[in-house]
């Protein structure tokens, strides 16, 4: 069973970090961090954070390897009439449309200063045009 | 900007759809919900600074922030993540327009240690200066975050050219969150200046700009402090005088300089109420020295309250005041203390 010190030097690791690289940005010592690492040391919650703050990992899979679920698709789904309107102009499939719905929804914010306005067809097919320009 | 607000439709649902129990309006509410979750992170994890409690909040709120300083830094960072499959990474140039200053994303494809969201500050040009207060505003969103459905299709009444009453709640909460009293109350101590903010900037929040820092720090101060940005404007029978002058039907009016921003801190509601948007600021004034002489930088001085007049009703009543202004651009900034 993973323990906390594995999930640290595992990712530190795929990061690509030395020790001293992660003793410098989370400004806990090399050997302390050598010591959580090899399980000879616990590591409090507060730690963790900071461990986690500097590698930008998430904290619930660091102290208790939960990982983060990819975003699931909702039991009902709605559709906006716009995008049934550019999905048929497009000939898209349903699970390409809802991927197109998906990767808007997946907007949850925005500092702005502007309205935020319900997406048209031209804005579906734009989205459509970038996924693919993107590709 | 409260009062409009408070009976916005969509700031109604976003109290009910936090499970809010309204005994007072639901700006007050919310952000009280907001600040009161903030408080729980420094009880769990205690800090001594706005910026460790910012990283602290960015990893318990589940997003990592990643900023963007250049265009090809942009067009690296949306091809990087839309290899991961991160599909809504295509939407990130075109998204992060003029206007817009970060963007919050649920990821799609997250790797094991992912976490569930990730926040694009956009600092290219001069939008760097605004990202401390776009990084608070993005935790702001994820701090009331509910059904994704009310946030993507409540939206439709919003009018064309009018900010959205959501963003502007948010900004609301950020200056709340991003300068909150229970870490700066302690150092508000002695005279405010720009030179004491700069100090608290450098202690509290260095990644803070120093004009946000004003706006923060004055807003929080204990003692009483009005806060101007002074440029020049027009009156608003000459901004209509101004549109017929560009048809060339009369004589274009010379600006001058007036109050192009007011904001008071509680403790100073009286006298921030006296001086309001518009206003002429007075000759005498050394905000018209800072704002004509270039080598003019930040300078202090004490004046009268009376030296300020309206159309309607004069000079203002007698009270002296200790000014310190400082250039800001093509404008003024200025702290206004009554003494």
């Amino acid at each position: 069973m993973p323990t906390v010190g594995d999930r640290i030097k595992e990712f530190r690791k795929e990061l690509g970090w030395t020790l001293d690289q992660l003793a410098l940005k989370t400004k806990l010592s090399k050997g302390f961090l050598s010591d959580i690492e090899s399980n000879k040391r616990n590591c409090s919650t507060d730690n963790v954070l900071k461990i986690a703050n500097a590698m930008g990992a998430s904290l619930d899979y660091l102290l208790r390897g939960e990982q983060t679920k990819p975003s699931q698709r909702r039991e009902s789904i709605q559709i906006p009439s716009s995008l049934s309107m550019a999905a048929e102009q497009l000939k898209l499939t349903y699970s390409e449309t809802l991927t197109l719905l998906e990767t808007y929804q997946s907007v949850i914010a925005r500092r702005s200063n502007e309205s935020i306005k319900p997406p048209t067809v031209e804005d579906w097919r734009t989205l459509h045009k970038l996924i693919k320009s993107v590709k | 900007m409260r009062r409009g607000l408070q009976n916005d439709i969509q700031i109604w649902k976003l109290a009910r759809d936090l499970d809010l129990k309204l005994k007072r309006d639901p700006v007050t509410e919310i952000t009280e919900h907001c600040v009161n979750k903030i408080r729980s992170f420094i009880k769990d994890f205690p800090c001594d600074t706005l910026s460790e409690l910012l990283a602290n909040a960015e990893t318990i709120l589940k997003t990592r922030f990643v900023e963007v300083r250049t265009d090809e830094e942009l067009r690296q960072i949306r091809d990087l993540y839309f290899k991961k499959g991160e599909t809504e990474f295509a939407l990130l140039e075109k998204e992060l327009g003029p206007g817009v200053y970060a963007i919050t994303f649920r990821r799609l494809c997250p790797g094991k240690a992912d976490r569930e969201f990730i926040s694009i500050i956009d600092c290219r040009r001069e939008k760097a200066y605004r990202s401390y207060f776009s990084k608070w505003h993005e935790l702001a969103h994820l701090l009331t975050l509910t059904d994704q459905g009310r946030l993507k299709f409540c939206r439709t009444h919003a009018a064309v050219n009018q900010r959205d009453p959501e963003e502007v709640l948010m900004e609301h909460i950020a200056g709340e969150v991003g300068f909150l009293p229970d870490l700066i109350n302690r150092h508000l101590t002695g005279e405010i200046s720009f030179a004491r903010i700069r100090q608290l900037r450098d202690l509290l929040c260095p990644e803070a700009s120093l004009q946000s820092s004003i706006i923060g720090f004055v807003k929080k101060w204990p003692g009483p402090c009005v806060l101007i940005e002074a440029g020049l404007g027009y009156k608003k029978s000459e901004e209509r005088r101004l549109a017929q002058a560009d048809l060339g039907f009369l004589e274009r009016p010379s600006p001058e300089l007036r109050v192009l921003h007011v904001s008071s801190n509680a403790m100073a509601k009286d006298i921030g109420s006296l001086i309001h948007q518009n206003m002429r600021v007075p000759q005498a004034s050394l905000i018209h020295n800072v704002f004509r002489e270039a080598n003019l930088s930040e300078v202090e001085a004490v004046e009268d309250l009376n030296w300020w007049e309206t159309k309607k009703e004069g000079c203002l009543p007698c009270h002296p005041l200790r000014v310190s202004a400082r250039k800001n651009g093509e404008n003024v900034t200025a702290l206004i203390i009554p003494m």
